[in-house]
């Protein structure tokens, strides 16, 4: 995987001069083998004890009595990928991390998709599921992505996070 | 003098254009007063403004060649 980048530093600084753009935005849908193959990268890395694992899955909301069938994404890309750079780096200041990998969907996501995927790993459990609640919220907030729902009908409407409606997802 | 302006997600729309760009704007709230002027939609609507990709919470004078964005609430995940 090109744009893998663990702890420790040393190791991440080769990976971003091999690569110097790290592109956590993905063109369509993240898939299960997707994440599988991410998983499995992680057997050479034997200090780790514990991962967790966030996915977003495209829910099929009905809105105005129609149903959602897809989310089309757009982002600022620039803007997000920076976004997302600060949000690692804090999470690693904050969290005591042996990996972290953030990958985010544009583009058009059926529902039952998977459009956000967020896997971190640690020597214990206590440190990943903390984190990972945290990063996932700091990306909702923070990073400059919009979601046009795409209804049964043809027409659309625009996603809103929960922040904005107080409701769940 | 010359900017760009970008428009994201459902300001796009309002906007009918991605990108446009603008002459002559001294700094940010010249260019909102513009636009509201232009796209009366706008004055209905939440949005932040990013100048060279950093969120504002202040007037910015405005440069040649700055990119000044329209960001609706964002959506992720």
């Amino acid at each position: 995987m090109k744009w893998h980048y663990c702890r420790p530093m040393q190791e991440v600084e080769m990976e971003e001069k091999k690569h110097k753009v790290h592109k956590i935005i993905q063109q369509g849908a993240i898939s299960g083998e997707f994440v599988a193959t991410s998983i499995n990268k992680h057997s050479s890395k034997t200090t780790i004890g514990a991962h967790t694992i966030f996915l977003g899955q495209v829910r099929s909301d009905k809105k105005n009595g129609k149903e959602v069938v897809a989310i089309d994404y757009t982002a600022y890309e620039e803007m997000a990928e920076k976004e997302f750079h600060t949000i690692r780096e804090e999470a690693f200041a904050k969290y005591k991390l042996t990996c972290m990998h953030i990958y985010h969907s544009i583009g058009l996501v059926k529902v039952g998709e998977i459009s956000l995927f967020v896997f971190v790993s640690a020597v214990h459990r206590d440190e990943v599921f903390t984190a990972c609640a945290d990063i996932v919220t700091q990306i909702k907030e923070r990073v400059p992505i919009w979601g046009k729902e795409i209804l049964e009908d043809g027409t659309h409407l625009w996603k809103v996070n929960n922040k904005y409606t107080d409701k769940n997802g | 003098m010359e900017i760009s302006v970008l428009f994201f997600g459902e300001l796009a729309e309002i906007a009918g254009a991605s990108k446009i760009a603008v002459q002559n704007m001294e700094d940010t709230t010249s260019l909102s007063e513009w636009m509201t002027e232009k796209y009366p939609t706008l004055k209905n609507r939440t949005y932040r403004i990013a100048v060279n990709k950093e969120v504002i919470s202040e007037k910015r004078n405005l440069k040649t060649g700055d990119e000044v964005a329209l960001l609706p609430p964002y959506a992720g995940g």
